[in-house]
């Protein structure tokens, strides 16, 4: 029998770098098969989806070797939601992947309506396209698509951009979509909802060698060591159930649950020590022409104190974190850092208490050097520049850059670029730190590794605000969590007391141990009623 | 933003297009105030009539425009040449020329002003890009790279607007030095570079090549109703050039300007 | 000549991201030069033709100077401006006039000289506009004279000097290894793999 979608010894060398990206890499992937390609970040996955998608080096310039054999016509789905579209409405967007196919025009409307319908994307077709959230621009590329009727589909982590519920969403779609005879290929951060529909798991080493392959199952148990030293996230109950752990109290997960599960109950009730207060906010209304984004909002900030905001998309997250660092002005209430209120921070010495982290980091790199830009803060100021360098090193230090520390910021991998980003932003123990979304798009090990320094920090007195849509997140490491929906705080407390509370939190995904002890309080209510 | 129900969005924008510029062209030739001022009247006209412009829009959109105007007019009464000194200060002098050529150049602005609001306002981006792949033999390479681009002016203007609030927060500034303004355009030209490179990705990953035969979704064409506007447009401005003559107010660039 | 979409759409951006600049420039232009006079506000002219010589340094091919400066001009017509088509004018006035000077050394000399003399030629093909729709002609002789020549330094400075600035900061954050900017200079450095692509 010909093979369907095959790679045969290839290896992969881009132009400017000395090593291999991909080394002898053989697969062979059956019609309809469904495989997922695991690795740690940089360990050339998404290369060899390019490679066997055509990309590599169709359009992209590398040093290919080796054989590879791919079905006539196959389609992409990227991660950028922003970057994969050619066309201003969500009609002609879809129409382009027809045109490229030379499908005559009287048929198009046609072709187009099938696929939003497959795509579960209901929209008008003139809608624009920049109007839609993430999550519809990803059902948009999906439906481009189809309409392309590919033989193969390949998957380069196209929920990397998406939160929580967007990317339930997306793979609960796709994994509609796959019961039909489509060969599906995979690169994806988070695992939850899609691996265990995979009918196979390849992993690759961050040499860039496969290291194993089968089963998700198998993969998963037979290689657990290598994925938790590479720093894979792993699912956070495949391959498992919740029927299964719920019955074995000596289940490893069960056990894990209630841990934390205490960890938190005990957080939540320990009592509150006196905290100097580093910031008010004092009946904070902004407003977006005349629409109010924000509405009479009353909070304070102690030194030491881990917030987390979360809540939907488009609920104000992000303004009330740049209202806090004096970026969005109010257009009632106050703002107070330090007791004084903020417009009346000359802003260079604003600055020296509170440091903002923007989601891309790049936006604020200002020089050309690591190690220039944690110290530029202190040269601006004319600090004396052996007490700065002396700092400026302990900072590269806690934040593992000191081995780059004359790279240019824009070539450091995505973990770094975030971390040097914290760093600049605590050159002057700046008592207050802001960070939006600061685990977006990293991999389990480099995440943890920032949350870990934010925790140093936050123990020396730092007090640290992050907006997140990761709840474990905010379940273990927050002590305090702001639930913002439509403008106003719905929920201030210990983020215990939200995920066990009994009513239902939309938008937010509970973590999994609250899922369960919610089930094991329901079990016993509903038991006595059941034997009456 | 761009209006599509009223006659003028009926118009082949590619034929709209090269109406307006040799109308502004037609401009260029004209050197006397009073011609000027009448083809931008017509300009105006035309909004009302085939536009959908009402006052209220003339008002909030062209008005503001006087201000150029003024602008435009002092820059050529106080700079121009000219052997009529009206009256001298400072380091200006304004003589009668001065204010004849500055009339002048201040109507054709408005002019250039109001026929290209006749046109952006009129004109759906997407048709513009089809009309000029089909009635010009534009390459559907540069027609879709050219819209694939235009989606991330909004991104640029974001961008641009969160980079100046990160600079804001270090205490960079940009001011004097060239090379802190190199520095400062970066992060805008590494994520565009990017996007491109992933746009560009992922219209080939879609069957793309510029080269292959494709059909087209939208396919404009030049119909008579076309050919009426054009033919509208240019005995308006001819007639009314006409008018100016009879009345002796017309002067053309190459004759010279006298007062 | 030959492109590939990669450098077509580079190209559109990159042209986009300089209008997006422009738009803010303009701003700062107008009161300025209503207080100084048309002279003096000629020395902030050379951001405007910034495209040119840029895009042209990166991309290297015959045309990338004037599609560059028409987009970026394209980038008012598209927000809506109301000078939309008359920049539309102004920018391929420019892109020839940037266009000539890497024609002049048959798109083969890419260097600081070249981007600046683009840059001026930019300011001479800008200045020829003005001479035909904005009345220059009507200034005095010396208003018209000393215009003509900050225009033309501010152009070469600027323009070229300034795009030679940025295109090396590009050079060295690594996103340009693609194209033929780093291409070339991996052949120079001896790095032949870059001259046996496009597989």
């Amino acid at each position: 029998m010909a093979q369907h979608l095959a790679c045969n010894d290839v290896s992969v060398r881009f132009y400017g770098t000395s090593s291999l990206t991909l080394r002898n890499v053989s697969i062979s992937v059956q019609p309809g098969e469904k495989v997922l390609l695991l690795g740690p970040s940089g360990c050339g996955k998404s290369t060899l989806l390019s490679v066997l998608s055509g990309i590599i080096p169709g359009t992209i310039e590398a040093e290919v070797t080796g054989s590879i054999i791919r079905p006539a016509s196959v389609g992409v789905m990227f991660q950028d939601p922003d970057a994969q579209f050619c066309m201003l409405t969500v009609g002609d967007e879809i129409a382009f992947s027809l045109e490229n196919r030379a499908i005559p025009q009287h048929e198009m409307d046609a072709r187009i309506d099938t696929a939003m319908k497959q795509a579960g994307l209901f929209v008008p077709k003139d809608t624009l396209i920049e109007t839609l959230s993430g999550g519809m621009k990803q059902r948009l590329a999906l439906a481009c698509l189809l309409a392309l009727e590919a033989d193969v589909l390949f998957l380069d982590e196209p929920t990397a951009q998406l939160d929580p519920q967007g990317r339930h969403d997306i793979f609960s779609l796709l994994k509609s979509i796959a019961a039909s005879n489509m060969t599906m290929i995979f690169v994806e951060h988070v695992l939850d909802g899609l691996i265990d529909w995979m009918d196979r798991v390849i992993l690759l080493d961050a040499t860039g060698s496969i290291i194993g392959e089968g089963t998700p199952q198998d993969v998963l148990r037979q290689y657990a060591k290598e994925i938790e030293a590479a720093g894979i996230w792993r699912p956070r109950l495949f391959p498992y159930t919740m029927d299964k752990v719920s019955a074995d109290p000596s289940h490893p997960l069960q056990i894990a649950w209630r841990d934390s599960l205490e960890q938190s109950k005990k957080r939540a009730q320990a009592p509150k020590q006196k905290r100097l207060d580093i910031c008010n906010v004092r009946d904070l209304t902004i407003s977006y022409g005349k629409t109010n984004v924000l509405e009479h909002i009353s909070f304070d900030i102690t030194e030491g104190e881990w917030t987390a905001i979360v809540g939907e998309n488009g609920a104000g997250k992000s303004t009330l974190l740049k209202a806090l660092a004096g970026l969005e002005k109010g257009r009632q209430g106050n703002i107070y850092i330090q007791n004084r209120p903020i417009r009346k921070w000359p802003t260079a010495k604003l600055y020296e208490q509170v440091g903002f982290v923007f989601q891309n980091p790049e936006l604020q790199f200002v020089t050309d050097r690591v190690y220039d830009e944690v110290a530029f803060g202190g040269r601006i100021r004319k600090f004396d520049e052996s007490k700065l360098s002396e700092k400026t090193h302990r900072l590269l230090q806690e934040f593992s850059l000191d081995a780059h520390r004359d790279a240019h910021p824009f070539t450091l991998s995505q973990g770094q670029k975030r971390r040097l980003s914290v760093a600049t932003m605590l050159l002057f123990e700046q008592k207050l730190l802001l960070l939006d979304e600061p685990t977006f798009g990293q991999d389990e090990a480099t995440s943890t590794q920032l949350l870990a320094r934010l925790m140093q920090r936050k123990e020396q007195g730092t007090a640290i605000v992050m907006v997140t849509h990761d709840m474990d997140i905010v379940d273990r490491y927050a002590d305090r969590v702001l639930w913002i929906s439509d403008g106003a705080i719905r929920f201030d407390g210990a983020p215990y007391r939200l995920f066990s509370s009994e009513e239902s939190i939309p938008g937010l995904t509970r973590p999994l141990s609250y899922e369960w002890e919610r089930r094991v309080r329901n079990g016993q209510h509903k038991c006595p009623i059941g034997t009456n | 933003m761009v209006n599509t129900s009223v006659r003028l969005a009926q118009i082949n924008p590619a034929v709209k297009l090269t109406a307006h510029l040799m109308v502004m062209l037609f401009l260029m030739m004209i050197a006397d105030p009073a011609t000027s001022a009448l083809l931008w009247v017509l300009s105006i006209v035309i909004g009302i009539l085939f536009g959908g412009w009402n006052i209220q829009y003339i008002i909030k959109r062209i008005v503001p425009y006087f201000a150029f105007f003024l602008l435009v007019f002092w820059m050529l009464a106080a700079f121009g040449k000219g052997e009529h000194i009206v009256g001298e200060f400072a380091w200006f002098r304004i003589t009668e020329e001065g204010i004849y050529n500055g009339l002048t150049i201040a109507f054709r602005m408005l002019g250039f002003v109001t026929y290209g609001l006749l046109f952006t306002s009129t004109t759906d981006t997407t048709q513009l890009v089809m009309s000029m792949i089909h009635q010009y033999r534009l390459s559907p390479k540069w027609g879709y790279g050219l819209l694939a681009g235009l989606r991330f002016i909004p991104l640029f203007q974001s961008e641009l607007s969160q980079m100046k609030a990160a600079h804001k927060i270090r205490g960079f500034h940009a001011q004097g030095k060239l090379k802190s303004f190199a520095r400062y355009t970066l992060p805008l030209f590494t994520q565009g570079i990017r996007k491109a490179e992933r746009v560009a990705i992922a219209m080939e990953a879609r069957g793309f090549d510029g080269a292959k035969p494709r059909t087209y979704y939208h396919v404009p064409t030049i119909r008579r109703i076309d050919w009426m506007y054009c033919a509208f447009l240019f005995m308006a401005v001819l007639s009314l050039t006409a008018l100016s003559f009879s009345f002796g107010w017309l002067h053309w660039t190459w004759n010279g300007s006298s007062a | 000549m030959n492109w590939k979409m990669r450098e077509v759409v580079l190209t559109v951006a990159l042209s986009l991201a300089c209008g997006v600049l422009y738009l803010g420039w303009s701003t700062l232009w107008l009161p300025i030069s209503a207080l100084v006079g048309p002279v003096g506000a000629e020395i902030m002219f050379g951001i405007w033709v910034l495209a040119s010589p840029l895009i042209a340094f990166i991309i290297r091919k015959p045309g990338a100077a004037l599609i560059a400066e028409v987009s970026a001009a394209a980038v008012e017509v598209f927000t809506g401006s109301h000078f939309g088509l008359s920049s539309l004018l102004i920018g391929f006035c420019q892109g020839l006039g940037a266009e000539l000077a890497f024609f002049l050394f048959r798109y083969k000399k890419y260097s600081l000289s070249t981007l600046m003399l683009s840059g001026a030629f930019a300011a001479i093909g800008s200045m020829v506009y003005s001479l035909l729709a904005n009345g220059f002609g009507y200034f005095t002789p010396g208003v018209l004279g000393a215009t003509f020549a900050l225009r033309i330094i501010s152009g070469a400075i600027l323009g070229g000097l300034l795009a030679k600035l940025i295109a090396e900061s590009l050079a060295k954050t690594g996103t340009l290894q693609q194209y033929e900017l780093m291409r070339q200079r991996r052949e120079q450095q001896g790095d032949t793999y870059g001259s046996t692509s496009g597989m």
